[in-house]
């Protein structure tokens, strides 16, 4: 008997002291073909990556095409995950951009913006196979092409106006050089130093190979998983 | 004292003036031709010539002489560079012999061989095709002034030596696989060359902008002939009053860059070239005093005064233009906002925002 109540008091230790993932709330769409979802939890345990992986496979999404959002509200951390089709179509830079237009809504402990974000920018990708932008990055883009137009907008005109000037001083007397009297007299090269810098190559370490297009690639419980994650 | 030219025409007494398309003396007014040899033995006319009373101007007529005009027996101020001018009154060709007798004499003169319609044709053309040009310069402005003019020039032929000192890389990349290597080699580089020059122009009056005649460049010195006052009846021409030492810079400094260039250009096989030093000499300089032809052309619009200048050999024609600001900045915008529409676009497309 003493064992056994030995066994129940550490059992609850372990959980009043381990972080055990507590679903707050799931919500989850199919459109054009795809899985998407977006989980809340409050605590988990492990990597928030691993987590997400975990949910995936549990609940059968991580055989489909889907696309997770997973936020750990008490941890304050998210966690994009796709898996199937999802990850061709959401590349990294993509995931960057979506994250970018929720971000300001989690870090608002707006939840429900946050998600209804997600769905919209997903429903945008996949209906377009892109991601919109957040309006401050295509206020910044306008206003930098705006910049850049204008100061290359001169560039066209520069001959039409260097054709009102035809009055310059002339810089060499190439014209008044004694045909074929250039001689050259001495010519020497001397080596002086050598020196050389190695500079070893990077390496690859990317799952996914070379030449793939989609996003960043893991692997776990036998299937593979995109994906992209942070804090706020 | 000095001596006032005039070229009279043996059959109606007019003033002969030298013809740009016979190369001739020929008569406005009868039609008759002679030959400029002829000219100056048989009909050349020389007549004493007053300098001005200082007591009268005062110390603003220093250097200015009085002349008659042998047509109009009118006086004529010249300032003491003038050579060649017009009878204000009569409008009669006066040549100032003083001014370009003895050491002031040219050595050479390039004749005319434009004539005056061919330079305001010229003009016209000039504004053509300037998309910035104010549509209303070329109906609005008015040509004031056009006048063949003489200008002086000192000519130098001089021999020039160059040393010069770099320091040259040469880079050399390769991979192992694991590693990239850059290879840099440095070299201590010396070239020594010689260029002769012939004929280097350097205009010399003070009141001419160097850029200007500069401009008008070249000027084909093997049209040259010894100079003879019978090419300026007809023009108006000037004395120098720039001393040859002193336009002997202007035409060192180009001298300078000339063979500089050259011998840059022998250093090849280098992946970077910074010149150290460059010594340059000059020796066996010579220099001679010639005068070219140049229609000057003086316009006016809205005030303003614009300069055109006719290289009166060769027919090249310089002269600077207005810009029309309010088209320049309305097209710089419209190409902007098309330029920077077509940027937005490619961006968008290249971060995967549009579904091109």
């Amino acid at each position: 008997m003493k064992k056994l109540r030995f066994f129940i008091l550490l059992l609850a230790f372990m959980c009043l002291f381990t972080s055990v993932a507590y679903a707050v709330s799931a919500e989850t769409l199919d459109y054009g073909g795809c899985n998407i979802i977006y989980l809340r939890i409050e605590g988990h345990s492990g990597s928030i990556q691993n987590e997400a992986d975990r949910y995936m496979i549990e609940n059968g999404y991580a055989d489909e095409d889907s696309i997770m959002l997973l936020v750990d509200t008490r941890e304050r951390e998210y966690y994009i995950d796709t898996s199937g089709r999802c990850i061709q179509l959401f590349p990294d830079k993509t995931l960057y951009r979506i994250e970018d237009s929720f971000l300001p809504y989690l870090k608002n402990n707006d939840w429900n913006g946050a998600g209804n974000t997600f769905f919209n920018s997903c429903i945008s990708v996949i209906q377009n196979g892109n991601a919109p932008s957040s309006p401050n990055q295509t206020v910044i883009q306008a206003l930098v092409s705006l910049a850049a137009g204008l100061l290359a907008g001169g560039l066209p005109l520069s001959k039409a106006k260097k054709d009102l000037i035809s009055v310059r001083k002339k810089v060499s007397a190439y014209d008044y050089e004694r045909r074929n009297s250039f001689a050259l007299t001495r010519s020497t090269d001397t080596f002086l130093t050598r020196h050389v810098a190695c500079v070893p190559i990077p390496r690859n370490d990317n799952r996914s190979g070379g030449g793939f297009s989609g996003s960043t690639m893991h692997s776990s419980g036998g299937h593979s998983f995109g994906g992209h994650g942070g804090k706020f | 004292m000095s001596t006032v030219i005039e070229y009279k025409c043996p059959h109606c007494g007019a003033i002969l003036e030298f013809d740009p398309s016979l190369q001739q003396m020929r008569c406005p007014y009868c039609d008759s031709s002679f030959s400029v040899e002829d000219a100056s033995q048989d009909v050349k006319i020389e007549s004493e010539a007053a300098e001005l009373d200082n007591e009268q101007f005062g110390s603003e007529g220093e250097g200015f002489g009085l002349y008659n005009c042998s047509s109009c027996g009118a006086e004529i101020i010249a300032d003491e560079t003038t050579a060649a001018t017009h009878c204000p009154y009569c409008s009669s060709p006066v040549i100032l012999t003083g001014r370009i007798a003895d050491e002031l004499k040219p050595d050479l003169i390039i004749p005319f061989e434009v004539s005056r319609e061919e330079a305001k044709l010229a003009l016209k053309k000039h504004f053509k095709d300037k998309k910035l040009l104010p549509k209303v310069f070329t109906d609005e402005n008015h040509l004031d002034e056009i006048k063949g003019v003489y200008l002086p020039f000192w000519l130098f032929d001089t021999e020039a030596s160059c040393d010069a000192r770099y320091k040259t890389t040469k880079i050399n990349t390769w991979t192992d696989g694991r590693n990239n290597y850059t290879e840099t080699k440095e070299y201590a580089v010396d070239r020594s060359g010689t260029l002769g020059f012939d004929n280097i122009p350097v205009d010399a009056l003070k009141n001419v902008e160097n850029d200007l005649t500069e401009s008008l460049e070249v000027f084909d010195i093997s049209k040259a002939v010894p100079f003879n006052t019978a090419y300026l009846s007809g023009y108006f021409a000037n004395r120098f009053d720039d001393k040859m030492e002193d336009c002997f810079r202007r035409a060192k400094e180009r001298i300078v860059n000339s063979i500089t260039s050259s011998v840059d250009s022998t250093v090849t096989g280098y992946s970077s070239v910074n010149r150290l030093s460059c010594n340059v000499r000059l020796y066996n300089t010579r220099s001679h005093y010639a005068m070219f032809p140049v229609w000057i052309l003086n316009t006016s619009w809205r005030g303003q005064h614009y300069l055109f200048a006719m290289n009166g050999e060769s027919g090249k024609f310089v002269g600077n233009l207005p810009l029309d600001k309010g088209r320049y900045w309305l097209k710089r915008i419209i190409y902007g906002l098309i330029i920077a529409a077509v940027i937005f676009i490619v961006w968008s497309f290249f971060s995967g925002r549009l579904p091109l």
